[in-house]
């Protein structure tokens, strides 16, 4: 067995370059707070040498920008990103190019930061099973594993459950357990707490140690809360620029921080940061093993009093004078529409000026409805809010806020005038003071969280701004901005150290202008360090409200490490500057360590969900599905041979086409069909003749020799050309359409109509579907089209109570039109099975499929090429879909009426369904043209961004 | 023994291959037969396994729909159809009204009466899993993209009331108030109402979009797409009990099928009533046939009683 699981030799890594050049805005841009950086090259890995022996637990840190998140995925196949890359990775001492698909995907295992994309079906069962699937186990061995995993885990409770009401913390979870499944060698974790509320953050910790410890799989996560995370690993990397700055264990890593001066030392835990601290003052207090742990850290703090004793910090006199108050909430009560019971129960706060107010307390408490309704967006049941100043919420996913192609657009839409993008002189001052200058070009899904939750409050400030005229002074800014309350919920979640630094010190500014901050915050360092009062919320109230300090030293849990490291011994410190000065060492002087430092680079949006990396990375060179071996095959000697045979055949089959036209007559089939004569046995046997030697013909025809196209090249399209067979088996179906309508006319009669329409429909639909399963679609494409068709049945719900007013034809033919004919087809039949699915079957649901297919179908082929070629014109498009409403769309659905209802084929019948159905047919071309006319631009846009960046 | 469990729950046991048969067993003679025979058959059992599954609000509710839907039929075959011998009257058009022409319209009535019936009754026992599963048997990829719509659908709605709050949370109302005025409602025009939709719209849409494809990352992680043809994991199995109830449909089917092709089920209206005299074989057929559709009913009440 191989020593080392993964062995980097001298690995470099570099994105492709995206911005060649910053803009003089970029680099003259040095705003007073923010963390921005300007984007120097696209190097992000420097000779990276590393290795990790099979059970170990890796902890990969560093600040943003570091590269631990480039080179975590580098070392799993299918996630790496895309540029240039040079030295070897080996797994197992193997290469791990070499290494098949199959056993990357089995013996090595990711699990991302984000819960909301790692579940991917819609049951926990399924979920459990994906990845067994992939790999083509049969049930028997998926059910065995499935079993002993989920016991394992202790998700047998969730099995049958719905994913999307499983909470983050048990998304993960299941993430995680589906990972397992495979049982992988060596499991790669990007970040995987940064979504997740402290509590569930511990709990998924913890299960990882179990593997790590009884399974003895090898770990290596990536992580920002390193204050949970040290006690468990067994080794700590430290990158800085691509670079290894520290290896080792996590005691002696912190030495290496310390030695460095690296600013990466602010973000070891708590009992590492006061120990060097203290010891690098006063040498003597040095120890044998540096703590890392809450644990530790006491022991440390008993050996320094045993030699002298702590003194507890000295804290300033309150200040007499109260500052007024601004926001008062009594006795709020609530309930959720649908829910059971109360989520608030005579809630009451009152928030004073200029004070940042924290709430904590646990997840899914209430907080966030709590904070929902102070903001003015719910009503609540019972109680009263008073507000002296206006109040602005900012929600705990700031890119929700950003649905326009740029920053600029968004900002814009604040001005009465949304077309006009020019700021005024305030406003741009705004901008640098919230450090966006920069981005003010970039597609908001292609930012941080960071940079998201800055612009967030810049859009709010923005609303702020006093334009009657107040001149604004040189440095001042804030001066021009009119107070208010700032409800801010989660606003560090899933961001760095550096950014919560600068976070609080922007916010800091901001209160001593006036503004008041109320924030719903997890992060319990932050809000020792950023705000005056702190509070507990706790079934539907706050209870214990108090100041900072007196709040997070009563607390025996809900505290700062520092309080219990200290708690046994001594009182009243919270904060490790307290226990620093309690040893008798000086604290360091608390400074924007990160603001200007050239460690500093450009955050690489590793942080928040729901978001790309940029266009830089994920983009994968298709591997070429024809390898050499298939070339050798068809240059054998027998394909001269099969050449012969069919054109013989296809000879055979052009003399029989003229025999056919001659001797049969078309006339005897329809009096069959009608049941005025018998079956015309010549006829058909002349036909049937004629197909089977076409079709032995065509299958005989052997492939033409295609040259070796190059690896490297990337390919637009991902998925595989369907098989020859799979043609076939089409072609066979289409063909089978006339001998089902005849047989069925005949043997049948009237009854028989629903039935053989069904049948036909099901045979013309078929091929599609095959082809669709025949092509191998690429994991981007099913992924997509499932989006669309909860797109499209999600549309179709929201206008149910408008009959025949829908716009599901017009999103489908903008998906024809956008993403080809195939494609739109899929997407129609789809939609309108599900939506059938959830809202009733019926005899009428292979008539949708097919006509909603249809249009999808018609309008790839006719104006896909012309999307493309940017020639399509709306007004033709909406011309399209009318048309398209009343004769196609109308016409099958009246038909189908006709003979679901009528259950006769006379032309009577038919002709007066089609005309009482034709002012619903109206409606609906009107309704099609209505939302073709609005919908096409957003649509085609974003399908065409999609395309351009994952090549789908 | 405390509680039979009703015959929904012997549904929701069922394999659903065994659910897809026995549907299949039910609909195609109801919709394909023209005896009344059977038909009367199709009828009552369809309305009784409704009522039985679906309980009594919901059932009402199908009949309130299904009734005037065959009513309509009834009624469009005797204004449109004028075959038959017996001219019951004339209408203003000059057409007659035949008295076989209601009847057949009654049979047709009849029929679909069924077919919505039992349709009604398909969508309540095929749940969404069962109806992914036996697409699953053929085509893996349909029943991953079913699924994941499936998955993605409470999400999107969740999405929406996200991007709706959070937008009404940072909008400009800068005068401090006591009362606070309901999200959506806000004074406006309902075309500046419409405006907002359709940029919430387009946010849900490119949100969902680039998700969507975050989730095909961790699929292609998981080994999706790595050359090895995909199988579909079910937590359906066929048990005993299945295997007895495809039994007897079989056998059930097997005289049916018989009488139909003999023409021992024989019946027409046009140009007058006939159809087959064979009273015994037509009993037996509709005998097996009631049998057939009102077994998992039987089986259920018998297994507990």
């Amino acid at each position: 067995m191989p020593e080392f699981c993964f062995a980097t030799d001298h690995l470099s890594f570099a994105y492709p370059q995206t911005h060649a050049i910053p803009s003089p805005e970029e680099t003259a841009d040095r705003s007073a707070i923010g963390d921005f950086g300007v984007r120097k090259n696209g190097a992000a890995l420097h000779e990276i040498s590393l290795s990790v022996p099979q059970g170990q637990f890796v902890l990969l840190c560093g600040l943003s920008g570091s590269g631990k998140s480039t080179l975590l995925r580098l070392l799993k196949p299918s996630a790496a990103p895309h540029g240039t890359r040079s030295g070897s990775i080996l797994f197992c001492g193997e290469q791990l190019d070499t290494l098949p698909p199959a056993d990357a995907a089995a013996k090595i295992a990711f699990v991302g930061q984000s819960p909301q994309a790692g579940i991917v079906t819609d049951r926990v069962w399924h979920e459990l099973a994906f990845g067994a699937e992939s790999l083509g186990w049969n049930n028997t061995v998926i059910r065995a594993r499935v079993a002993e995993t989920a016991s394992f885990f202790g998700i047998a409770d969730l099995f049958h459950r719905d994913t999307a009401s499983l909470s983050g913390g048990q998304k993960q979870l299941v993430c995680l357990a589906s990972a397992m499944v495979l049982r992988p060698e060596v499991l790669l974790l990007d970040e995987p707490t940064a979504q997740l509320d402290p509590i569930a953050a511990e709990q998924f910790f913890s299960v990882l140690k179990k593997i790590n410890t009884e399974l003895g799989t090898t770990i290596l996560i990536t992580e920002h809360r390193l204050e949970s995370v040290f006690p468990l690993c067994d080794r700590v990397v430290v990158l800085d620029g691509g670079h290894i700055a520290a290896d080792g264990t996590p005691q002696s890593v912190g030495n290496a921080l310390f030695e460095q001066n690296s600013p990466m030392r602010h973000a070891l835990p708590c009992a590492a940061r006061v120990y060097h601290a203290v010891v690098s003052q006063l040498p003597h207090l040095k120890t044998a093993h540096p703590p890392v742990s809450v644990r530790e850290g006491t022991g440390f703090l008993q050996s320094v009093h045993a030699q002298s004793p702590l003194t507890p910090p000295d804290r300033p006199e309150p200040t007499t004078d109260i500052p007024p108050v601004v926001l008062s909430a009594e006795g709020l009560c609530y309930r959720y529409p649908d829910g059971e019971e109360d989520v608030l129960r005579g809630m009451t706060l009152q928030v004073r000026s200029g004070d940042c107010y924290a709430i904590l307390g646990s997840n899914g408490a209430g907080k966030s409805t709590a904070l929902s309704i102070l903001g003015g967006i719910r009503r609540p049941d019972a109680g009263h809010i008073d507000t002296a100043l206006p109040t602005r919420l900012l929600p705990q996913e700031p890119g929700l806020l950003f649905t326009e192609k740029t920053l600029r657009i968004s900002f814009a839409n604040t001005h009465t005038n949304p077309a006009d993008t020019h700021f005024s002189e305030a406003e741009t001052q705004l901008l640098s003071f919230c450090g966006l200058l920069p981005l003010m070009d970039r597609n908001p899904r292609d930012l941080s969280g960071g940079e998201l939750q800055r612009a967030a409050l810049a859009l709010v400030l923005f609303s702020l701004v006093d334009h009657s005229g107040i001149s604004t002074a040189e440095n001042d800014i804030l001066q021009s901005l009119t107070p208010a309350i700032l409800l801010l919920d989660e606003p560090t979640k899933g961001t760095d150290a550096a950014f919560k630094r600068d976070f609080g010190q922007l916010l800091h500014a901001l209160r001593r202008r006036g503004f008041t901050v109320v924030l719903i915050s997890h992060d319990i360092p932050f809000c020792a360090e950023n705000a005056h009062t702190c509070a507990l919320f706790f079934d539907g109230a706050v209870t214990s409200e108090a100041p900072t300090a007196q709040f997070f030293t009563k607390n025996r849990f809900y505290t700062t490490a520092a309080h219990r490291i200290s708690a046994p011994l001594l009182d009243g410190c919270y904060t490790d500057s307290d226990l620093i000065s309690a040893c008798g060492a000086v604290p360091e002087e608390k400074e924007h360590c990160f603001a200007n430092s050239p460690w500093k680079k450009e955050s690489r949006d590793q942080h928040v969900a729901h978001l790309f990396p940029s266009d830089a990375s994920i983009r994968l060179p298709l591997r070429d599905p024809v390898s050499a071996a298939q070339h050798e095959k068809a240059h054998a000697p027998a394909f001269r041979g099969r050449r012969i045979a069919s054109a013989i055949l296809f000879v055979c089959a052009l003399i029989l086409f003229v025999c056919v036209s001659k001797f049969t007559d078309l006339h005897m089939m329809t009096e069959f069909a009608v049941g005025n004569a018998a079956l015309p046995w010549r006829d058909f046997a002349w036909y049937a003749a004629f197909l089977a030697v076409l079709l032995a013909a065509v299958f005989t025809a052997p492939l033409p020799a295609r040259p070796p196209s190059a690896a490297s090249h990337p390919v637009k399209n991902a998925d595989a050309k369907p098989r020859r067979r799979t043609w076939l088996t089409c072609v066979l179906l289409w063909l089978c359409v006339p001998p089902t309508l005849l047989l069925g006319m005949h043997f049948l009669g009237d009854h028989g109509y629903p039935i053989i329409s069904i049948l036909v429909l099901i045979e013309a639909m078929l091929p599609f579907f095959i082809l669709f399963e025949g092509g191998k679609p690429s994991a981007r494409r099913i992924a997509l089209i499932a989006c669309l068709c909860a797109v499209g049945v999600a549309g179709r719900a929201a206008f149910f109570m408008l009959p025949h007013f829908k716009p599901v034809l017009a999103f489908v033919i903008l998906i024809g039109v956008s993403l080809g004919a195939q494609t739109g087809f899929l997407c129609g039949a789809l939609t309108m099975l599900l939506s059938n699915m959830l809202f009733g079957q019926g005899p009428w649901t292979p008539w949708q499929m097919f006509a909603m297919g249809m249009a999808g179908f018609f309008a790839g082929l006719l104006f896909y090429r012309r999307a493309d070629r940017g020639q399509l014109s709306r007004a033709v498009l909406c011309i399209f879909g009318a048309l398209y409403a009343v004769i196609l769309y109308g016409g099958i659905m009246n038909l189908s009426s006709a003979l679901i209802y009528g259950q006769t084929f006379s032309l009577p019948t038919v002709l007066s369904f089609y005309i009482t159905g034709f002012p619903m047919d109206c409606i609906h071309a009107g309704a099609t043209v209505l939302f073709l006319q609005v919908l096409t631009e957003p649509i085609t846009e974003q399908l065409l961004r999609i395309r351009r960046k994952f090549g789908v | 023994m405390k509680g039979t469990p009703s015959p929904r729950r012997y549904f929701d046991t069922l394999h659903p291959v065994t659910l897809l048969v026995y549907f299949l067993f039910a609909l195609i003679p109801a919709m394909t037969v023209s005896h009344p025979g059977i038909q009367a058959a199709a009828v009552l059992g369809g309305t009784a396994l409704l009522f039985l599954i679906s309980g009594c609000r919901s059932a009402r509710t199908t009949l309130l729909f299904a009734l005037p839907a065959a009513v309509f039929c009834m009624l469009i075959n005797a204004l449109f159809t004028h075959r038959g011998i017996t001219v019951l009257f004339y209408f203003p058009t000059g057409n007659p009204c035949t008295l076989e022409s209601l009847l057949s319209g009654l049979s047709l009535a009849a029929a679909l009466f069924s077919a919505v019936v039992l349709f009604a009754v398909l969508s309540r026992v095929m749940t969404s899993e069962k109806l992914i599963c036996l697409f699953g048997t053929v085509s893996p990829a349909l029943a991953l993209v079913l699924s994941m719509a499936l998955r993605f659908l409470p999400h999107y709605k969740q999405r929406l009331t996200d991007i709706t709050a959070a937008n009404a949370g940072i909008s400009s109302r800068l005068q401090p108030q006591t009362a606070h005025p309901p999200v959506g409602k806000e004074p406006g025009t309902r075309i500046r109402q419409a405006k907002d939709g359709l940029s919430l719209f387009s946010a849900l849409f490119a949100i969902s979009t680039e998700e969507s494809l975050a989730v095909a990352d961790a699929m292609r992680a998981r080994g999706y797409g790595c050359g090895i043809p995909r199988s579909a994991y079910t937590v359906y199995r066929i048990t005993r009990r299945d295997i007895g109830i495809l039994g007897v449909l079989l056998f059930c089917s097997v005289p049916l099928l018989y009488a139909i092709c003999s023409g021992a089920l024989s019946w027409d209206y046009y140009p007058y009533l006939h159809g087959s005299a064979d009273l015994r074989a037509v009993l037996l057929s509709v005998c097996f046939y009631s049998v057939g559709m009102l077994m998992p009913m039987i089986l259920s009440k018998v297994n507990h009683a």
